[in-house]
Order: C-alpha cells, then structure tokens, then sequence
C-alpha cells in the first residue's frame, strides 16, 4: 500500500463486497463519502433543497455502476465524477422544466438584491452553530492527541496524517504489525471518548 | 467482552483497509449495528480531523446513522433495485445430484479428439513403415542447390558432395581437404578444408568487367577479416 493512500484499500475491500452481494459494505462507504457529495452537489447546484435528491441519486447510480468499477482510480474520484455528472443532469432538467423549489424563491424577494445574506445562507448547509461545533469537535481531538502516550499517537499520526501503511509504521517504530493496529485502535478509541460527550449534547442522543 | 473489543479493533483496521477477507466478514458483521455505523463515522471523522485543518464536515457526521435519512432512503431504494443482489444468486452452488443422468457439455469434443488421436497414430505409422521399407534414400530435391565452387576443382567436390547420400559426407568431406591447395602456412591449410560458397553467374560477370573485379574479388578474405569474430577480447 502506498504511503499516499488514506483508505483506498478499505475502499476497493468495501467496493469488492457490495458487488458480491454485501449491502453493508456499501452503507458504509456512502456514511464515508457522504457530506463531501453533500458539499461538492451543494456548491454546484445553489440550492440546498436538491442537494439531499441529487446526493441520493448519485449513490444510487454509484451502487448499479459499481460491477464497473476496476479500482484503477480512486473511489471517491470515481464517485466525484458521478456526483457532478448527476448534478449537471439536474440542472439540465431544471432548465427544461424551471419549476422553483421553495428555497430558491426564499432568496428572491422584491427587497432583496443578489447579495442578500439570506441567499448565501440557502446555499449552504453550514451554518454558523454547525461550525462552532465542529471548531468544538476539533478542539477535542486535538486535545486527546495531546493527552495520548506517546507509541499511541505515533501510531494514530503515522496513518492518518503521513498515510503510512502498517507495514511501514511497523518498521518505523520498531515493532510488530499486530502492535501497531492494537496501538491505532486504542488511539482512535481514546479519541472517541473525548468526542462522543460532544456529538450526544449536539443530538441529543447517545453515541 | 474481550471479542467486541476485538471486532472494533478490526473496524479500526477496515478504515486503514488493512484487514483480511476473513476478519472483513467480521468486522461487516460488526457494522450492521447502528453502534458499528456510528463507530465506523467517528473513526472516519477522526482521520478527517487530523488530516485537514477544514473541520466543518464534522456537523454532518455528528447525526446518527439511525436518524440519516439519505442512508434510509437508499436501502429502501437499492432493495427495490432489480439487480439488488445479483451475485449472490449467481454464486449459488448447483447441487451434483441434480446433473446426475445428463451428458457432459463437452461429450461430443472428447469424441472427436479421440477420432482425431487415432488418424493421427495411423499416419505416423504409416510413414515409419515406408521410411524403414527404403533405408538411405532420401529426395535430391530436398538438398539445397544453390552451392557452387568457384575454381574447377573445388566445382567438382562440392557438386559431388551435394549429390551424394549423407551416409558418405564424412568420407567425402576428407577427400574434399585432401584436394584443397595447400598453403605454405598451417593456417592456410586449414582454410582449404573449407567449402567456398560462389554464384557461378556472378563468377562470369565478374570475369567479363574486369575493370570491376580484379583477382581480388574472386579470392578468399583477408586474413584479418578471416580471423574477426564476435568473441570479446579477454584481459
């Protein structure tokens, strides 16, 4: 695996179970690639009422394209391609057929001019609350790393951030495979705990 | 307790995609729980957070993947999917019961190699049988004609070399050093043994524009030329 890669190979294990049959396999790589679609469809379509439809018929066509998928890029430029390709249908279809959603029309009143902060709002899910959270989310990751031993955040820094496979951060750090897997987990749910607390108070469920 | 704790240590390792096809099985299992969902988009979440100094995809992945109406929505519509689980089905196994009393798909093949087998058998014989019938005689025709001597002598031992069986080369080829000039040196004796391949048209064209062809033309190599090969030198 290539020191540049950050899941691909999870993402062709994952690809190769839903084209045998595995749903499961492919829930999960749409709660991967999920909000950047979302992100990627809203900047190009402008309106945030399509972006839930445009993002759901992406991964429909993604999962009936997905026999012809050969691993040869990566799934999410595969996918990337899928998304802007359904975006553009959509827009095509708009134009013939120009029924306004309702927050399009939100954006067009007689008192407002094209730099409406209405508008700008509409277009993007991200609102001012979305991103304090995620500044929260990641004040608390941060903090975690900071509180984590040593061999632990090596382990979590090497992967994540450096992309190294565990082979190479097996040899890195001077020890067995199996100890650098245990050692990401372990980091990985040390990190959990500090930033499920945080999801549970936004939702108001238990993570 | 000890094995959950091993199944999230294999969801850990599938977001490095660093698992084998039987720890996959295992850790898939794992994920059809909402707790598996929710653990596999922290851990994802995770990995965002550290590799990028964006952080506002966090929000999204805050909701749960039980209230995720896009999630929802595509199982109810890939289970309306006609094509839902087409390798599955296809990967079934076909009972050996069940093709009991039906003829192989390649039945009448191996019938027509066998066929095939024995004509062949039968040629080879034949042919053996009319070779060991007249031992020695072998077609003129088959020898290459295209060899002749440039001086008379050497003329006459190729042409007789070529028309004889190939039972009576060796005895041939001696006589053929025997006739050959002798050279003043050891070398040159040597190189008397050898046959000379010459056109005989050429010969006469060369004979008649003597302008063009001296005594040269008609003779052997230089000796360096004679003695160049591909060997490289060794030091």
């Amino acid at each position: 695996m290539s020191t540049t890669d950050n899941g691909a190979g999870s993402d062709w294990a994952l690809v190769q179970r839903t084209v045998a049959g595995d749903q499961r396999a492919f829930e999960l790589l749409v709660l991967k690639y999920q909000r950047r679609i979302e992100r990627l469809i809203a900047r190009m379509v402008r309106d945030v009422d399509l972006v839930p439809d445009i993002a759901q018929e992406t991964f429909i066509r993604a999962y009936r394209a997905l026999p012809q998928f050969r691993g040869e890029a990566q799934f999410y430029t595969w996918l990337y391609r899928i998304a802007v390709n359904t975006a553009k249908k959509f827009l095509l279809d708009m134009k013939r057929n120009p029924v306004l959603t309702e927050s399009s029309l939100l954006g067009r009143g007689d008192q407002e001019d094209e730099t409406s902060p209405l508008e700008r709002e509409q277009i993007s899910s991200e609102t001012p609350e979305t991103l304090l959270a995620a500044q929260e989310v990641a004040a608390a990751v941060n903090a975690a790393m900071a509180a984590l031993p040593e061999e632990l955040r090596q382990a979590i820094s090497l992967r994540e951030i450096d992309g190294l496979s565990y082979e190479e951060i097996a040899t890195s750090m001077n020890c067995p495979i199996g100890t650098v897997r245990s050692r990401i987990f372990r980091a990985r749910e040390a990190i959990s705990a500090r930033v499920k607390p945080l999801l549970e108070q936004r939702s108001g469920k238990r993570w | 307790m000890q094995n959950d704790v091993n199944k999230q240590e294999y969801l850990s390792a599938l977001v490095d995609g660093e698992l084998s096809e039987a720890e996959l099985s295992e850790a898939l299992q794992l994920t059809s729980s909402p707790t598996g969902q929710k653990t596999w988009q922290l851990y994802q979440c995770i990995g965002e957070s550290l590799r990028s100094s964006a952080v506002a995809s966090w929000p999204a992945a805050a909701t749960a993947p039980a209230e995720n109406q896009l999630l929802i929505r595509l199982r109810e519509q890939i289970a309306q999917e006609p094509h839902a689980r087409p390798q599955l089905a296809a990967a079934e196994p076909v009972r050996a019961d069940a093709m009991r009393g039906k003829t192989a798909a390649n039945d009448a093949v191996f019938r027509w190699k066998l066929l095939a087998g024995g004509a062949s058998f039968a040629a080879v014989l034949a042919v053996s049988w009319a070779l060991a019938l007249s031992p020695g005689v072998l077609p003129d025709a088959a020898l290459p004609v295209q060899m002749a001597a440039g001086g008379a002598s050497s003329s006459h031992t190729s042409m007789g070399l070529l028309g004889q069986p190939l039972a009576a080369r060796g005895e041939q080829e001696t006589q053929t050093a025997a006739l050959a000039p002798v050279g003043a040196a050891s070398g040159e004796a040597q190189q008397g043994a050898a046959v000379m391949l010459r056109d005989p048209r050429l010969d006469e064209l060369l004979a008649a524009q003597r302008q063009y062809g001296n005594s040269a033309a008609l003779q052997l190599p230089a000796s360096f030329l004679r003695n160049a090969n591909f060997a490289a030198p060794k030091r």
